[in-house]
C-alpha cells in the first residue's frame, strides 16, 4: 500500500523545510483543523485573507470563518474528508474577521496519523472573490446592455442605467446630468435626498463640481473620501456632502461629451479594477443608449410635428371661416405642442381681438377665456402679443418666472388668474401675410415637462406661416363674399309694394354662408297702373359678383317691360333678347306671373325654373308646372308660352329659387314633396308663411343662398 | 366647399357610324359651377368638334347644376341638329332636364343607339 510505504520512509528533514517554506509564502491560505474542526495551523496568507493572525485563529473552531448560511455545508465537507475522501476546488463563501464576505475555492484533504487513521484535515483556500465578482459584473453588464437595447425612451434608459449600476456596485446613490446649452440639467437620479438634489437640478457647465469637471474635460473623477472631494473641489467645502466616495464618468458619444453619470458610496471605498471596468463599460453603454433614445425621440418629434403641420394645413384649408379655423388650430395645438394656446387678430381699427383660446385641460379653457376677456391685451404693451404684432418678430420665453407674471399683471385679480394658469414657458409668433402682421398666436406650457427652445419656436413659426396663408385667403374670400352679398342685396328691391286691396307680399333672401359663393338669386314685384300684380323670381347661373351683376341688369329691364304693359310672354321674350344681345352667354331661370285681382286670373311663364306653388283657400296645393321653356339668355328660337291659372281670394302663392330644391344630397321630387307638405300647413299671410317655412323646413331642404317670394290675397 | 367632391373625369371617343363621324363625350362625376368650364373646354376641343355629330353621354353624371346645364344647352345649340345627349332614366340629370324643360333642346335619348338615330333623324329633317 502506498500509504504504508510513505509511513515506512519518513521524508528527509530538508524536504520538510521546503514544504514549510511553500506554505509560508503561498498566496493561498493553508490551514489545518482537527476532527472537531479546531484550527491547528494557519499560514500568513490565511492571515491576509481572513484578517485573523495565527495567534487569534489557532485553537478557534473553523466556524469563525463560516457565514451562517454555509454552516450545514461545512459538516458535509468534514464528513467526507474524515471518511478519507478529498474535496477539490469547492466554491463557497467565507467571512473575514471584519465581517466582509469572501468567495473562496477550497481544496480539503484528509491528514492521517501513523496508523493511517484520519485525525485532521488540510485546507487550501484561494480567494476568488474578485474573479467571481468580475464574472458577476460581466453578466450584469450583458444584462444591462440587452435591457437598454430594448428601451427607446431616453428617460427610461436613464432610470434603468442608474438603478442597475448602483445595484451592481452596491452604491447608495446615482445621478445622470445632461448638457443643455451652457448648463447641466439633472436628467435622473436614485438614492439622493430631495434636499441633496435641490442644489443640483441645474448648474452651469463652468461650475467647480465633479460632474461639470467631467463634462468639461471628458475625464472621469474618482474620489474615495469626502475630504478628498472637498480638497479637489474647494467650492464644495460648504456643501453638505452626504456620501464618502464618488465616481463620476463622462457620457460621451462620437467624441463629444454630452453629460455625466455620478455614483456615490456611503463608505469610503476604492473601486477595484473589475468594478471600475464595469462602470466604464456600463457608462459607455448608457451614453450610447441615451444618445440613441434622444435621436429616436427627436426623430419621432420631427415626424409628429410634420403630421401636426399636415393636419393643421388640412384643417385650415377646410374652412373659409378664419375664426373657426383658428379655433380648431388652437385646439390642435393644445393636443400636441402647448398646454394653452390663444390667437389675437388685429381689427380694422387697430385694436386686438382674441378669436381663439384653448387649454389642454378642457376645464381650464374657461379660465383662459376669462383671462383674455377680462384682461384684453393692451395694444400699447412693450412686450408680448402687441409687440410681436408691431414688429413681426417672435418672442420666446423659455422660462416664465413669477416676477414676469407680476410685471404683466394689470391688477391683483389678473395676477391671480395668471398664476392659476401658471405658464412656465411661452412663445408668441406673428401671423403675417403679404408683408403685414395681422395677428399673433401665443403658445404656453404650464407643465414641468415642456419648455420651449429655439427649435420649438422654429416649429411654431412654421405653423403660424401656414396658418397665416390660409387665414389670409379666407379673409380675402370673406371680403369678396361680403362685397358680393352687399351687391346682391343692393340689387334686390329695397322694399316691396305695400299691402293693398288685401294683397300682401313678402320676400326672403338668405345669402350663402361664408364658404359658399353668393348666387344670382333675384326677385321683383311690380304693381302696374291698371292694378295688376306681377311677381317674378329668377336664378342666374353662376355665382359671385358676376352673377350678382347680371341679375342686377335683368331686374330693372324686366320692370320696365312690365310697366310698359307687356304681358308675361312678351316681357320674358324681351328679357331673353336683351340677354342674348349683351352676348355674355349668361343664363337665368325665371318664374314670372301676372295676376289680375279684379278677374282673379293669372298667367305665368316658366323658363327653366321649378314650379311655383299655389295654396287655395281649401288647403289644396297646386303646382304651377305648366309646360316650361329653357332658361333665358343662351338659346335661339325660344317661345315663352303663357299658362293661365285661377287665383281666387284666400290663396297663398309661393315662388322660390331652385336652391330650395336643387340639392345634390336630396332628390328633387322628394324635396318638392316635402316643400309642398310644409307649405300646405303654413299660416295665411305672405310674411307669416315665409316665417313658418323658415322655421319648419329641414335644413337640408332650406339651405343658405335661397330666395323666396310669397303673395297672399 | 367642394373639398370632398370627386374630380370630374371626361372621356372623349371618336367613332364612325356608316358615313358619319361621331364624337362621344362621357363626363363621370358631378358637373357644377366648380368644373363646368372643364366640360365646356372638352366639348369645344377639336376632338369633339371635328366630327359630324356630337353625343354627350350623361349617364355617369351623378349631379349637375345650372352651370353644367348652361354648357350643355350652348353646345347643343352650336351643334344643332347634330347633337344628342344620353340621359339615364330616373337620374338626377333626367330630373333637371325635365324641370327646366330642355329635353328636346338637347335631344335627350335613353341610349347611344337612340341618340344616333335621333341625330340621323334631325339631320334628315334639317336636310329636308
Amino acid at each position: 500500500m502506498p500509504a504504508a510505504d510513505r509511513r515506512a520512509r519518513p521524508a528527509p528533514p530538508e524536504i520538510h523545510d521546503h514544504f514549510a517554506a511553500i506554505v509560508e509564502f503561498s498566496d493561498d491560505a493553508i490551514l489545518s483543523k482537527d476532527r472537531k474542526g479546531i484550527i491547528l495551523s494557519w499560514n500568513p496568507a490565511a492571515e491576509r485573507m481572513y484578517g485573523y493572525s495565527a495567534e487569534e485563529a489557532v485553537g478557534q473552531p473553523i466556524s469563525i470563518l463560516i457565514p451562517d448560511h454555509r454552516v450545514g455545508e461545512e459538516h458535509m465537507i468534514l464528513d467526507r474528508v474524515l471518511r478519507g475522501d478529498r474535496v477539490d476546488h469547492y466554491e463557497t463563501d467565507r467571512v473575514r474577521k471584519d465581517g466582509r464576505l469572501l468567495t473562496v475555492s477550497l481544496t480539503v484533504s484528509p491528514i492521517r496519523d501513523a496508523d493511517g487513521a484520519v485525525n485532521a484535515a488540510s485546507v487550501i483556500a484561494r480567494d476568488i472573490t474578485r474573479r467571481h465578482r468580475s464574472l458577476a459584473l460581466a453578466a450584469k453588464l450583458q444584462e444591462i446592455t440587452s435591457e437598454l437595447s430594448r428601451e427607446v425612451a431616453a428617460q427610461r434608459v436613464i432610470d434603468l442605467v442608474l438603478q442597475t449600476v448602483t445595484a451592481a456596485l452596491r452604491a447608495e446613490a446615482g445621478a445622470i446630468g445632461l448638457v443643455e446649452g451652457e448648463e447641466i440639467e439633472l436628467a435622473g437620479s436614485v438614492g439622493y435626498s430631495e434636499a441633496g438634489l435641490a442644489a443640483w437640478e441645474r448648474f452651469p457647465v463652468s461650475a467647480e463640481a465633479p460632474m461639470a469637471h467631467s463634462v468639461r474635460t471628458g475625464q472621469s473623477v474618482w474620489m474615495t473620501s469626502s475630504e478628498a472631494l472637498k480638497e479637489r473641489f474647494p467650492a464644495l467645502r460648504e456643501a453638505s456632502v452626504q456620501f464618502a466616495s464618488l465616481a463620476v464618468l463622462p457620457l460621451t458619444s462620437a467624441g463629444s461629451t454630452f453629460g455625466a453619470i455620478s455614483i456615490s458610496f456611503a463608505e469610503a471605498r476604492e473601486l477595484d479594477p473589475e468594478e471600475r471596468a464595469f462602470l466604464v463599460a456600463a457608462t459607455q453603454q448608457a451614453a450610447y443608449s441615451i444618445e440613441r433614445a434622444r435621436l429616436f425621440e427627436a426623430e419621432r418629434l420631427v415626424a409628429e410635428r410634420q403630421t401636426l403641420l399636415a393636419k393643421a394645413g388640412e384643417l385650415l384649408a377646410e374652412s373659409l371661416d378664419p375664426e373657426a379655423a383658428l379655433g380648431r388650430l388652437a385646439k390642435l395645438a393644445v393636443l400636441h405642442v402647448a398646454d394653452w394656446c390663444g390667437v389675437e387678430l388685429v381689427d380694422d381699427d387697430g385694436s386686438l381681438r382674441n378669436v381663439a383660446v384653448a387649454h389642454a385641460d378642457e376645464s381650464r379653457t374657461e379660465l383662459a377665456r376669462e383671462l383674455r376677456e377680462r384682461y384684453p391685451v393692451d395694444p400699447r404693451a412693450e412686450t408680448g402679443v402687441p409687440h410681436v404684432i408691431r414688429t413681426g418678430v417672435s418672442e420666446l420665453y423659455t422660462e416664465v418666472t413669477d416676477e414676469m407674471l407680476a410685471g404683466a399683471a394689470q391688477d391683483e385679480e389678473h395676477l391671480r388668474l395668471l398664476r392659476e394658469l401658471g405658464p412656465r414657458s411661452a412663445m408668441i409668433v406673428p401671423l403675417t401675410a403679404r408683408g403685414s402682421v395681422f395677428g399673433a398666436i401665443t403658445f404656453a406650457a404650464s407643465g414641468a415637462d415642456r419648455r420651449y427652445e429655439d427649435e420649438d419656436l422654429a416649429f411654431a413659426e412654421d405653423l403660424a406661416r401656414r396658418a397665416a396663408l390660409a387665414i389670409d385667403n379666407a379673409m380675402l374670400f370673406r371680403r369678396e363674399h361680403e362685397a358680393a352679398v352687399t351687391l346682391q342685396r343692393s340689387l334686390l328691391p329695397e322694399s316691396l309694394p305695400p299691402a293693398h286691396d288685401g294683397i300682401e307680399f313678402d320676400a326672403r333672401y338668405r345669402p350663402a354662408a361664408p364658404g359658399l359663393e353668393v348666387g344670382g338669386d333675384w326677385y321683383e314685384v311690380v304693381v302696374t297702373d291698371d292694378g295688376s300684380v306681377v311677381v317674378t323670381i329668377g336664378d342666374v347661373a353662376g355665382r359671385g359678383i358676376l352673377a350678382a351683376s347680371v341679375m342686377g341688369r335683368l331686374r330693372p329691364a324686366l320692370r320696365a317691360y312690365v310697366l310698359d304693359g307687356h304681358g308675361p310672354s312678351e316681357a320674358v321674350r324681351r328679357l331673353d333678347r336683351l340677354m342674348k344681345e349683351q352676348g355674355r352667354a349668361e343664363m337665368t331661370t325665371l318664374f314670372h306671373l301676372q295676376y289680375d285681382p279684379v278677374s282673379g286670373r293669372a298667367s305665368y311663364v316658366r323658363a327653366g325654373h321649378p314650379p311655383a306653388l299655389l295654396r287655395l283657400a281649401d288647403g289644396t296645393v297646386v303646382e304651377l308646372d305648366g309646360r316650361g321653356t329653357p332658361p333665358l339668355g343662351i338659346l335661339d328660337d325660344v317661345e315663352f308660352p303663357e299658362h293661365a291659372v285661377e287665383v281666387p281670394r284666400g290663396s297663398l302663392l309661393l315662388l322660390y329659387t331652385d336652391g330650395l330644391i336643387e340639392r345634390r344630397e336630396v332628390d328633387f321630387a322628394e324635396a318638392l314633396t316635402r316643400l309642398k307638405a310644409t307649405f300646405a300647413g303654413a299660416p295665411h299671410g305672405a310674411a307669416e308663411c315665409l316665417a313658418w317655412l323658415e322655421r319648419n323646413l329641414e335644413p337640408d331642404i332650406i339651405p343658405d343662398d335661397v330666395a323666396m317670394l310669397a303673395m297672399s290675397n | 366647399m367642394t373639398s370632398e367632391q370627386e374630380p370630374l373625369q371626361i372621356a372623349v371617343e371618336q367613332r364612325t357610324v356608316g358615313a358619319v363621324k361621331v364624337a362621344i363625350v362621357t363626363p363621370v362625376g358631378e358637373v357644377d359651377l366648380a368644373n363646368a368650364d372643364e366640360l365646356s373646354a372638352v366639348l369645344g376641343s377639336s376632338q369633339a368638334t371635328d366630327t359630324d355629330s356630337l353625343i354627350v353621354d350623361l349617364r355617369q353624371v351623378s349631379f349637375m347644376d345650372s352651370s353644367g346645364l348652361r354648357v350643355l344647352l350652348m353646345t347643343a345649340q352650336d351643334r344643332e341638329p347634330h347633337f344628342a345627349a344620353v340621359v339615364g332614366p330616373e337620374s338626377a340629370v333626367a330630373r333637371l332636364i325635365d324641370l327646366v324643360d330642355v329635353a328636346d333642346r338637347i335631344h335627350a335619348a335613353a341610349s347611344e343607339d337612340e341618340a344616333l338615330l335621333r341625330i340621323e333623324a334631325a339631320g334628315a329633317d334639317a336636310g329636308g
